[in-house]
């Protein structure tokens, strides 16, 4: 089923969107904004957006397609919205007609964009699935123009790390995120809906210093915390105070 | 707030004991990363901001800088770097780092080892270090790592054996003073989180040219089996960046 492109040895990417337990899980948990993306790093992603009026944007991992339709309400010329799962791109395909926007199905690793074809590239929580970051990272930075930005969110490293969720007191409560395995890059199982979602774990230095040494200048870094407002309205985002959930980072190509 | 606890007599003695104190520079678990970010040093004027015992201003006087400034707020720190060298071409400065004062493009290289998790107002130092710096020049710095500083405690979570189970995060997002236990009793320390160290470095007008996370050189982990920990989180951050033409 994968192309031709995939090498030996090389993982295959992992398609676990389309696991029907999985996308009955993940639907929901959209739906009902009850997860952590609306919070916290949707507001901090949109934050460090540029202008998008005019712009031709590729979205990596677009899901159900909200980036795209979002994009396309400000202005954008064009979005070009890929992602492995059907599943996802039929429910997307399903939310809006736009002529404007594409859905393609391709892994983020098998996908080889047009050269210097897009002002804007961004990926939200999807690069953590990626196996090779630095080839990805490298394909982004020759899809831009000169002067273009890429924009994405992942799951913090520090998340990532040992990803067993928070250490509890005897009555149950967070009492504090563990970190182990930190210099450990690779793989990593984790449990999110269903067992077996693959993750990848990464540094920090990984996340900027692939950015660097592709060419890219880093514009900020983000480890977004709930606003005051969120705070007061969902006190269990307290939590979120204590370890950062999600890293953005907002780079440019030199023009 | 500007503690010396450096001059604090059980401080430095401790201090003094530890290997990198004794030793050197060869001795630093993240000597070999720092090293790697440094430019260039031949006939540059150069800054170490919190210079200690003045390892890296001899350090960088080897390596052919025309001249080195180290400050440092330990009146003893500087007795002893001083009676290390008698080096006309370095000069030492007693100082708080926040209150560094020197004239626009008065040097080429800054460095700053293990210093500003010390220092209230890294903005501040940025604006300075900015200024003082001749256009394209490179900040080198190290602090502890945000992962390490986060807690107070600044300590693994242990299991009811001993061991070390993991390392144990909290109050990330929680900026400011930390009040530490390192060899003596409340060292200040401030805790910022990498999305602060690095924006911050932007903001001050600086491009990022390296962020690294160093883990013991290979020699190290061989010569110190305990050193195998240290891949289990990251202690230090190491940042390099260039000054841009101006300050956005």
């Amino acid at each position: 089923m994968r192309s031709s492109s995939t090498s030996p040895g090389r993982p295959v990417p992992q398609n676990i969107y389309d696991d029907t337990a999985f996308f009955a899980g993940y639907k929901a948990l959209r739906q009902n904004d009850t997860g952590l993306n609306g919070a916290l790093e949707m507001p901090a992603l949109r934050r460090l957006l540029p202008d998008l009026k005019g712009r031709h944007i590729l979205d990596l991992g677009c899901g159900f397609g909200d980036f795209a339709r979002f994009a396309r309400e400000r202005g954008a010329a064009s979005v070009m919205a890929i992602d492995v799962s059907r599943r996802m791109l039929e429910e997307a395909a399903r939310l809006t007609d736009d002529p404007a926007i594409t859905y393609l199905r391709s892994s983020i690793e098998d996908y080889a964009p047009d050269r210097q074809a897009f002002d804007l590239v961004v990926s939200s929580l999807a690069l953590h699935y990626v196996a090779d970051y630095a080839t990805a990272v490298r394909r982004v930075f020759g899809a831009l123009k000169p002067g273009g930005r890429f924009v994405f969110s992942v799951e913090h490293p520090i998340c990532t790390a040992n990803p067993v969720g928070w250490v509890l007191d005897e009555s149950g409560r967070p009492h504090h995120w563990p970190v182990d395995h930190y210099l450990q890059e690779g793989r990593r199982d984790t449990r999110w809906f269903v067992d077996g979602v693959i993750k990848y774990h990464r540094t920090l230095q990984t996340y900027v210093d692939t950015l660097i040494s592709a060419g890219f200048r880093i514009e900020h870094l983000g480890e977004p915390m709930p606003t005051a407002e969120a705070l007061a309205s969902r006190p269990a985002l307290r939590s979120e105070c204590r370890r950062p959930a999600f890293l953005l980072l907002a780079a440019m190509r030199p023009a | 707030m500007k503690q010396n606890k450096y001059d604090d007599p059980a401080f430095f003695a401790c201090y003094s004991t530890m290997p990198r104190s004794v030793g050197g520079l060869e001795e630093a678990g993240e000597w070999h990363a720092f090293r790697a970010l440094l430019p260039d040093f031949r006939d540059k004027r150069v800054l170490d901001l919190g210079c200690g015992f003045g390892w890296h201003c001899r350090y960088a006087r080897e390596q052919g800088a025309r001249s080195v400034v180290g400050v440092d707020l330990s009146e003893k720190m500087l007795a002893r770097a001083r009676e290390t060298t008698d080096d006309p071409a370095i000069a030492y400065r007693r100082s708080a780092i926040e209150d560094i004062d020197f004239p626009a493009d008065e040097f080429d290289i800054v460095i700053s080892s293990l210093a500003l998790h010390y220092v209230e107002r890294f903005d501040r130092v940025c604006r300075k270090v900015h200024h003082c710096l001749t256009a394209e020049s490179a900040f080198v710095l190290s602090v502890e790592h945000p992962v390490f500083t986060a807690r107070a405690a600044q300590d693994w979570h242990y299991g009811p054996d001993g061991a070390r189970l993991h390392w144990p995060v909290d109050d990330y997002q929680q900026e400011g003073l930390r009040h530490t236990s390192w060899m003596a009793d409340d060292v200040v320390k401030y805790h910022r989180t990498v999305a602060t160290y690095v924006n911050t470095l932007i903001e001050s007008g600086f491009r990022i040219t390296r962020l690294l996370e160093p883990e013991p050189s290979p020699e190290m982990l061989i010569e110190r089996p305990e050193m195998k920990d240290e891949r289990r989180r990251p202690i230090f951050l190491l940042l390099a960046a260039v000054k841009t033409p101006t300050p956005r």
